[in-house]
């Protein structure tokens, strides 16, 4: 035979490699053979060049268009297979309906769950700021470094910054204040913002109507100038477009301000707030130094957090004014909000929902895999029959798709349930939502964890199918079915469910036990039946010191007749809180330097101060009616440092040169925060009569329901004057509820999380031990014939279901060793390592798993040896 | 199957319409088909084994028992002869094709 022409080879060999992209059905003849015909038949009219390019030409225009037909009828085919595979898996799910419920019921909930937890991550932590170029956006805060809390610099320091930062283009700064709105009905006391003049700009905020409010609006002289909010421009005055340019009677001494627009009701530049108003101050003149001011800046093109704290760091002195300990900090909204406890809290709560929904995944592999054992007969004569490994595959898919297909539904509905019930509890944490509903990121979450559980649940059945040679099933017939001991993938299941749930239980041990210490603390004070209601005698209405006395004393008067209240008193400090101011010293002492290191909460009380609010006295004495406005009493924290020797000592302050008579030393009270182990400073100095100059807040004890004597006392301050708004109001609960949120919020998610993964690890230690159970019969019958007692064979079963969970609880601990130390800041007076939260755990999964393993023991242990053997 | 409806694909009426005459094997089919069609059209390995599968597959075609042509020795050589179904088929679509061309005459797109 002659030697082949190289362009002739060159096609055959072409061809036949071109025939691999064809499925293998379609390579029914010799590819090479085809092609080089095709050239013979070439070369019969043109040279061997001619005929090679011509049937390359062929070849190609061939496998483009012939490959994608074929391979486009075969997805065609599969997918129109697979829909058909949809339909059957949804028939035998309805076939069984109490299983597949069990299965939707597990992963609804572990999908509920998770999405939820992952939406209040994202809308707390992880979404960027609704503005323009939000990644250089950046808040800026004082992080003070031992309580881990933000504070805001000071006007020189925020002028210091402005003009030395190379990282930051702009710094703007807005707070939270509030406007008297004056109309016909009367005063009325609305939220407002008030914000430095560039910040709108600097958002690119564009009004609904108006103009934005402009640095030129912030110029000394400039007239006053307010935006209103969407929300209050549609309520209160229907929209009106011809409010822009109008005039408001604003301010507690009435000035008329120009409105200039309207801010729209999605800019949300502070999320804990919706204010009425937005306002211009925070001027030199007008920047507070007590209150929090929020600080947003602009980055530089190539700035990150990072070179900003790294830079202004270096650029503010540490014996700055108001700074302190501080260390200047770039932070996100949600770091700045929640404070890192509480985005500690919303990561570990999201971590314990991904735990969750771990188990819920394994808990539905472990339930399909006891149905595929169960139906591995069915499978061994499928494949016998010539199913291939790929149309079983592919059964499964559909399958697991039908479960979670509803078990993703359930999960919405959980999740938009659970969310409703959050965001009434802890509004934080959905803050930017306007109601709850499904958007954005949570729906691809879903959708991604929807897919890892249809996968997941696919495999772990597929896996196990061929594991196992099925069609061996078909020769031995049921007889293989007693050998089985609960497969090695099954019981690996059941521990990694037990190790989860350990764990959870472990975190969620710990943080009520820290929850539950934080709520027995010894406050100082009988804080639960106090109510806190604050007054001013506004200046143009109450022009002198007689008049605005002469109110305050008739607004405590209408307080005292309240039926239910027992006592009425004053104080300048909150409730259970502080102003913080410059330490004082004693007689003999230097003047200390300032700031002060140590803060030391100063109060002005009437003499019956102590005797309404609980304050116990510890040495001395209380005031007394005799006494004149020159006695101090200090706190025993106070004491102690100056050796407990104070009563009779000289105490000054830095406001008067006259010194105070310290007469005794009362209890200390958590006014710095229930959660400070510290105890701090504190001075109760005697006023004769209430000062009307200062914000006074009337504290009243009541044996009634705090929250009636609430609206109550609203009703009476209103009923003295009209025109008078009323100010912050608190009930002693408020109080403690405000101020263990983060700790209760974390306790309880956390708790309703491992209960409900305890539950769900439980129910598989029972599946895989009824399963096992029901495969062991017969060994359960020939030894109940050997002489084995029934108690005997039960005790059998249900030791091998604890030693699993002890096992995998086992590994659950060492997990929550691990873990928990990175949220040791949420726990108060608890180690992470708790041993009580560990042996409480285990002994709970120990038990649980003896009771879930026992039904079916009992079982075992009430077979009937002869008939087992029987058959 | 819906397929029918539509009518043969071109390279299935080729292919049927090679195999009308007699059962011929692959190679065979090419040159009849390029004979046919004045060596319009050439079709590749790709399209006539994916287009002879699918015709085995649907039940115009089956292989012919016996080569027709005893000279032919070669072993590997398979045979492909229509099936009843197929000549229907076949008869419906020359007819179908007959209308259009009917219709272009009738048009002046065509010359009688």
């Amino acid at each position: 035979m002659a030697a082949e022409p190289v362009g002739r080879r060159v096609v055959r060999r072409l061809a036949r490699l071109a025939a691999y992209v064809y499925p293998q059905e379609t390579r029914i003849g010799d590819f090479g053979d085809v092609a080089a015909h095709l050239w013979d038949r070439e070369r019969a009219s043109a040279s061997a060049f001619r005929a090679t390019l011509a049937t390359l030409k062929i070849l190609l225009a061939d496998t483009i268009k012939g490959s994608f037909m074929v391979w486009m009828t075969r997805v065609v085919r599969f997918v129109g297979d697979g829909g058909r595979d949809v339909r059957l898996a949804a028939r035998a799910v309805r076939r069984r309906p109490g299983f597949g419920l069990l299965v939707v019921l597990t992963l609804g909930l572990g999908i509920g769950a998770s999405a939820t937890a992952f939406d209040a991550l994202d809308r707390t932590l992880l979404r960027p700021l609704p503005f323009h170029e939000s990644d250089r956006l950046t808040y800026l805060a004082l992080r003070e470094r031992e309580r881990g809390i933000w504070s805001s610099p000071w006007f020189e320091t925020l002028e210091r910054w402005r003009q030395s930062a190379k990282t930051l283009d702009q710094i703007e700064v807005f707070t939270q204040s509030s406007v008297v709105l004056h109309g016909a009905s009367g005063a009325e006391r609305l939220d407002s913002l008030s914000v430095s003049g560039g910040l709108l700009s600097m958002l690119r905020i564009v009004p609904v109507a108006g103009r934005l409010i402009q640095p030129g609006d912030a110029e000394a002289g400039a007239p006053p100038v307010v935006m209103i909010a969407e929300d209050t421009w549609r309520t209160r005055f229907g929209a009106d477009p011809t409010l822009v340019g109008r005039t408001l009677s604003l301010g507690s001494a009435p000035q008329p301000t120009t409105v200039v627009g309207v801010l729209p009701a999605g800019a949300k530049i502070d999320t804990t707030l919706v204010p009425a108003f937005v306002t211009v101050r925070l001027r030199a003149r007008e920047y507070p130094r007590g209150q929090f001011v929020s600080l947003l800046a602009r980055m530089t093109p190539g700035a990150t957090r990072e070179s900003v704290e790294t830079e202004l760091r270096a650029i503010t002195p540490t014996d700055e004014p108001g700074v302190g300990t501080a260390v200047p900090t770039a932070l996100t909204p949600g770091e700045l909000y929640l404070g890192d406890t509480f985005s500690r809290g919303v990561w570990l709560v999201f971590a314990g929902a991904i735990a969750l929904l771990t188990i819920a995944i394994v808990n539905a592999g472990h339930l399909l895999l006891g149905r595929a054992a169960a139906r591995r007969h069915e499978l061994g004569v499928r494949l016998a029959l010539g199913g291939s490994g790929l149309r079983l595959a592919r059964l499964f898919l559909a399958e697991a798709f039908v479960y979670i297909a509803a078990s993703v539904a359930l999960g919405i509905g959980i999740m938009v349930g659970l969310e409703r019930l959050i965001q009434s509890y802890e509004p934080r944490l959905f803050m930017t939502m306007d109601g709850a509903g499904l958007e954005g990121r949570a729906i691809w979450f879903i959708l991604a964890i929807a897919a890892i559980a249809t996968l997941a649940c696919a495999a772990v059945p597929l896996f196990q199918s061929r594991a196992q040679d099925l069609r061996s099933v078909i020769d031995a017939g049921d007889a293989v079915r007693s050998t089985a001991k609960g497969s090695p993938a099954m019981r690996a299941l059941v521990m990694t469910q037990a190790a989860i749930a350990v764990l959870l239980l472990c975190g969620s041990g710990v943080m009520v036990r820290s929850f539950s210490n934080l709520m027995n603390v010894d406050i100082g004070m009988a804080l639960d039946r106090l109510v806190e209601v604050g007054a001013t005698a506004p200046g143009p209405r109450y022009s002198t010191s007689e008049e605005r006395g002469a109110y305050l004393a008739q607004v405590g008067a209408a307080l005292k007749t309240i039926p239910t209240v027992t006592g009425v008193t004053t104080s300048t400090q909150p409730l259970l809180s502080t102003v913080r101011s410059s330490a004082p010293w004693l007689d003999g002492e230097a003047k200390p330097a300032e700031p002060g290191d140590s803060p030391v909460g100063l109060a002005t009380v009437p003499v019956n101060y102590f005797d309404v609010t609980g304050i116990r006295l510890v040495e001395g004495r209380l005031f007394q009616p005799e006494d004149t406005a020159d006695v101090a009493v200090v706190n025993a924290a106070f004491a102690a440092s100056r050796g407990g020797h104070v009563i009779g000592r000289s105490l000054y302050t830095a406001a008067r040169p006259e010194p105070w008579r310290i007469v005794g030393v009362v209890a200390d009270v958590k006014n710095w925060g229930l959660a400070e182990t510290a105890a701090r400073h504190q001075v109760y100095f005697l006023q004769l009569r209430l000062n009307p100059g200062v914000f006074n807040r009337f504290v009243m004890r009541t044996t009634g329901n705090p929250s009636v004597v609430l609206n109550e006392a609203r009703r009476r301050i209103a009923d003295v004057d009209r025109m008078v708004p009323v100010m912050t109001t608190q009930t002693g609960e408020d109080v403690i509820r405000r101020q263990t949120s983060q700790h209760r919020f974390a306790a309880v998610l956390l708790s309703g999380l491992a209960a409900l993964g305890f539950g769900l690890a439980l129910s598989g230690v029972y599946g895989l031990i009824a399963l096992n159970v029901s495969q062991r019969r017969r060994e359960s019958g020939i030894r109940l014939a050997l002489g084995a007692t029934r108690h005997g064979v039960a005790a059998t079963i249900v030791r091998s279901g604890v030693l699993l969970v002890a096992i995998g609880g086992v590994f659950g601990v060492i997990g929550a060793w691990l873990v928990l130390p990175y949220v040791e800041v949420l726990l108060f007076n608890v180690s992470p390592s708790d041993p009580w939260s560990v042996v409480i755990s285990l002994m709970l999964a120990a038990g649980a798993a003896a009771a879930a393993a026992w039904i079916p023991a009992r079982r075992a242990s009430r077979i009937d040896p002869a008939r087992t053997l029987r058959t | 199957m819906g397929a029918r409806t539509e009518g043969l694909s071109r390279s299935a009426f080729l292919i049927l319409f090679a195999l009308a005459e007699q059962p011929r094997h692959g190679l065979a089919i090419i040159d009849s088909i390029a004979a046919s069609t004045k060596g319009r059209v050439k079709i590749g390995p790709g399209t006539l084994y994916g287009t002879l599968q699918k015709l085995l597959a649907d039940g115009l075609i089956k292989e012919a028992s016996a080569a027709p042509d005893p000279d032919d020795d070669d072993p590997r050589r398979r045979y492909y002869t229509l099936t009843p179904k197929a000549k229907r088929e076949l008869k419906s679509e020359a007819a179908r094709l007959r209308v259009l061309v009917d219709a272009a005459i009738a048009q002046g797109i065509l010359e009688a």
